[in-house]
């Protein structure tokens, strides 16, 4: 049986954009975090796979651990290279650097709960059930990485 | 969340990820270097081929080890040449000793000049 491949064909098209910002949070180069996104829709394409009714969360963990994985596997920290993961709106390429270099200098826990509500488009308890970690925690994060990321940003506090 | 969070959240969202590259079905890097492979392998065996094909149109010097099989010694005792084989043969196999250069001619030149120096003869 397995998965149609049309269906993974429009999970990539539709998600893959979003899962390859945030394997390359989590990896240190944009090639190790297409490889990593190419092994889990790989494995998607099995003859016995199977999809879960909710694929985001299911998609979301899959590169995490992924990704985690090969990470403990790389034989050497090399300085990561600059390459642009985002489009700024305007088209501005130093604007995405810097939301980049934001983004890199946030605690790994809070990045990722950011990468996951942001543009992984999830709520806080499906981002807390990809991390694995209390909802109250992850809602506690993001918190605290929106305070770094609104000062950088300019996004004025209203009250 | 604050409308505060929601006006950042929007402000990030105007970032959109880029795509990744396109998605590799399991088995097109195969069917990609297939060709590639098909190509070499078929060049490698059209030389083993005319290397074959020229080995055997040459014509092949009798080696010495040929002459020194069982079969060539056996036929050797029944003609009754077992000598005249064996002594053609280490001409052939065995190192000349007198030639200069060789091995064996070196050592014996080096045994003397020793000896020379040594008082000897």
């Amino acid at each position: 049986m397995g998965v149609p491949q049309e269906a993974v064909q429009a999970l990539y098209v539709e998600l893959g954009p979003a899962l390859l910002a945030y394997a390359r949070s989590i990896v240190r180069s944009r090639a190790e975090a297409e490889d990593a996104l190419q092994q889990v829709f790989v494995k998607l394409m099995a003859p016995d796979a199977v999809l879960p009714r909710e694929p985001r969360p299911y998609l979301f963990r899959a590169v995490r651990n992924t990704c985690l994985n090969r990470r403990r596997s790389a034989s050497r920290q090399t300085t990561p290279p600059l390459e642009v993961m985002f489009e700024a709106p305007d088209g501005r390429r130093d604007l995405a650097l810097d939301l980049q270099k934001e983004l890199a200098e946030l605690p790994d826990e809070q990045r990722e709960i950011v990468m996951l509500r942001v543009w992984g488009e999830m709520t806080i308890e499906e981002a807390a059930q990809v991390l694995e970690i209390p909802a109250n925690t992850a809602a506690s994060r993001y918190r605290y990485a929106l305070a770094k990321l609104r000062a950088r940003f300019g996004v004025p506090v209203t009250r | 969340m604050t409308a505060d969070d929601h006006e950042l959240e929007t402000l990030l969202r105007g970032f959109r990820p880029v795509a990744p590259l396109p998605l590799r079905a399991p088995g097109s890097r195969r069917r990609r270097i297939a060709p590639w492979l098909a190509g070499l392998a078929a060049a490698a065996a059209l030389a083993v081929v005319a290397t074959r094909s020229v080995r055997q149109a040459e014509p092949r010097p009798e080696s010495p080890g040929s002459r020194a099989s069982v079969g060539a010694l056996n036929a050797a005792v029944r003609a009754g040449q077992y000598e005249t084989a064996l002594d053609t043969l280490a001409v052939e196999m065995l190192p000349d000793p007198r030639q200069p250069g060789r091995a064996l001619r070196v050592a014996g030149d080096v045994s003397q000049d020793r000896r020379i120096l040594a008082g000897g003869h």
